[in-house]
């Protein structure tokens, strides 16, 4: 992995110390959305995931997303760090955190954020049951049409 | 005719039929769709999964008439399910 790439990791998400940078005087509301491994899907037992990217354009698209968010919502600061590699359950998959003088704009953001990670970011999830099956997923379901950036 | 090497990188359940890359020699102007019906002849059971792929040049979306050039990094991409 290009040691560049800040918003993709293969090790666990620190995000104590995330929510923690993001205080500033000037900061009135911190949102946070974390997307984690659940358990089940499409009624089938989930023992594990992995994912994958196309590590160069993931990156740059992910940076282009926050810092649109960042101007149209005139956050204070805005990060998103998306995992790779193997993920348990409850692991913390995907993080977004939107600073803010008030609580709309950093909810707002926050939402859109997410929204086009998953449209846009080239990332790819296998799940691996634990009846030993596995499945490339298929869970693009922004139906954000309006979110363009 | 002038030649320029490609290489095509694959992700998600693309691997199974082509592995993580590939690299081919084409001919100078060829177009992208002309690039998808060589994969399809390779692996006739990926059809049905290349035609909901979007294509990245050297990292920037294209559409299949895009005319190859020069020697670029083509990535094949299908539905992301990151998130």
């Amino acid at each position: 992995m290009n040691q560049s790439n800040t918003n993709l990791t293969y090790h666990p998400i620190d995000i104590p110390m995330l929510l923690n940078s993001l205080r500033s005087p000037l900061t009135g509301g911190i949102v946070m959305f974390s997307g984690e491994v659940r358990n089940i899907n499409k009624r089938k037992s989930v023992s594990y995931l992995e994912y994958e990217a196309y590590e160069s354009m993931a990156s740059a698209k992910i940076a282009e997303i926050t810092e649109y968010a960042i101007k149209r919502w005139e956050l204070n600061q805005a990060i998103c760090i998306h995992r790779l590699g193997r993920l348990d359950i409850s692991d913390c998959a995907v993080i977004v955190l939107t600073a803010s003088m008030h609580r709309a704009q950093a909810y707002e953001a926050n939402r859109y954020i997410i929204d086009m990670v998953k449209r846009d970011v080239p990332v790819w999830k296998k799940e691996y049951f634990t009846d030993g099956t596995f499945e490339w997923g298929n869970n693009n379901d922004c139906k954000c049409a309006e979110h363009t950036v | 005719m002038d030649t320029i090497d490609i290489n095509i990188l694959f992700f998600g359940s693309l691997k199974t039929y082509f592995g993580d890359n590939l690299s081919m020699s084409i001919s100078k102007g060829t177009q992208l769709v002309n690039i998808l019906d060589i994969l399809k002849q390779k692996a006739p059971e990926s059809i049905a999964e290349l035609s909901y792929c979007k294509i990245a040049v050297d990292s920037v979306m294209e559409n299949e008439n895009y005319i190859i050039e020069k020697s670029s990094e083509i990535a094949i991409l299908p539905p992301f399910s990151g998130g």
